[in-house]
């Protein structure tokens, strides 16, 4: 069955079936940012934004996504123009491995969109849903609090 | 493989209330089931029922309000905000519906006990296209009877939103066993109005009646009888809870005693 989505601004049309996940659909349309975790919406890494929503989509299934408006990770910014959620996680050395970063700079993004000033319990709450293993959670805290300075320096 | 169905109404809805049709609301279970074995996904996002409705009689939550959309809403009570707020994680509260939360017994979790210590109504159709309408502790009691329906709609009676309430989690090891209590008290002076329910997921809740009794006829109750009441309740879930362990008793008890004790209603 075809599906009709805009992602990251552009609009396309796939070709998927009604038992395909959101995330493989995306995967196999060359969104790598989009990570195979967990596959039961527990570790987080699969997340976008849809409709504005932080959501896992490896429990959403793909034709959900007609009519829907995505952001990934790669629709934010590029290595030599990185947005400033991108740009605080990299000053504030929150990147290790890097396979959680994107999914979480999109939570980020979720939550400094509809409170620019989180406090860092809100911040916790935010990200509660997205793991990681490598850096730990303070230097990721860090950044979502930098990256709120950088946007409000920017607006 | 198959069909997948965007319906336009409640009515083409019912039309597919079968066993062999799967109802897709959050969709947070359906990595756990054999999609392959339907014969359509009814995608019940596109029916639009997404509203939160505060009348004088009850709160009500059509079947697609996610845990996010009650956390945001000013009419619902903090009680109710906190206990959607300890299910899952943000991207899982922007997904989990309260239809969903119905529909997947007997994995309930927090929002049912909820529903169940509030004994709200559920409304909904069975294929018959004939609208019923139920209260939770029915639906909980007798939830293999109500297989194939489709719940469009729960309330809340009002009068139960401003009981004062307490709620705690039991971590385990493993989310599928945590154990939960709900106290509710409307009014410490007047104590009838009193209903404690304790619930644990893969199981439908359990109502500490024993000692919702003793309350209301004496008012009171003693660290002793709480303690009775604890260990029945025990016996009772480990018949159903594979690793439940005496500890356990022992923390909700203790807690309990707290909550009662605060509430003035210990001896």
């Amino acid at each position: 069955m075809k599906i009709q989505l805009t992602i990251n601004n552009k609009q396309v049309e796939w070709e998927v079936s009604p038992t395909q996940t959101l995330m493989d659909a995306l995967r196999e349309n060359g969104y790598f940012s989009i990570k195979d975790g967990c596959r039961e919406g527990s570790c987080g890494t699969c997340a976008i934004l849809m409709d504005g929503e932080v959501v896992t989509s490896c429990l959403i299934l793909a034709p959900r996504a007609h009519k829907s408006i995505i952001i990934t990770s790669e629709g934010l910014g590029t290595p030599a123009r990185p947005h400033p959620i991108q740009k605080a996680y990299v000053e504030k050395g929150t990147v290790q491995c890097g396979y959680c970063v994107p999914a979480s700079i999109l939570a980020t993004k979720a939550l400094l969109d509809k409170n620019p000033h989180p406090d860092e319990q809100t911040i916790r709450k935010a990200l509660d849903g997205n793991i990681c293993r490598c850096t730990g959670y303070i230097k990721r805290i860090e950044a979502v609090k930098y990256a709120a300075e950088l946007l409000q320096e920017k607006s | 493989m198959p069909e997948y169905i965007y319906p336009q109404n409640v009515e083409e809805v019912i039309s597919h209330l079968k066993p062999s049709s799967l109802l897709y609301a959050g969709g947070t279970g359906l990595y756990k089931r054999n999609l392959q074995r339907f014969d359509c996904i009814v995608d019940l996002q596109s029916l639009n029922c997404q509203n939160i409705i505060k009348s004088r009689d009850y709160l009500i939550f059509d079947a697609m309000v996610t845990m996010a959309h009650i956390i945001e809403h000013p009419e619902v009570p903090d009680t109710l905000k906190d206990i959607c707020l300890e299910i899952g994680s943000t991207p899982l509260r922007n997904l989990i519906t309260v239809g969903g939360e119905l529909g997947q017994c007997p994995y309930w979790a927090n929002l049912p006990v909820y529903l169940y210590a509030t004994n709200a109504l559920i409304d909904y159709y069975d294929h018959q296209f004939e609208k019923h309408t139920i209260r939770c502790r029915t639906f909980f009691e007798n939830f293999s009877r109500y297989k194939n329906i489709f719940i469009f709609r729960v309330q809340i009676p009002t009068a139960m939103l401003d009981y004062h309430s307490i709620s705690y989690n039991f971590k385990e090891t493993s989310f599928d066993y945590s154990i939960f209590n709900y106290l509710l008290l409307q009014n410490p002076q007047d104590k009838k109005q009193t209903s404690i329910t304790i619930g644990a997921v893969r199981r439908f809740p359990f109502s500490l009646s024993s000692l919702e009794q003793h309350i209301q006829e004496k008012g009171t109750i003693t660290a002793r009888q709480v303690k009775e009441s604890c260990q029945e309740l025990t016996s009772a879930m480990r018949r159903d809870i594979r690793y439940s362990k005496s500890y356990r008793c022992e923390h909700l008890q203790n807690q309990l005693c707290e909550d009662l004790n605060e509430l003035g209603v210990l001896e």
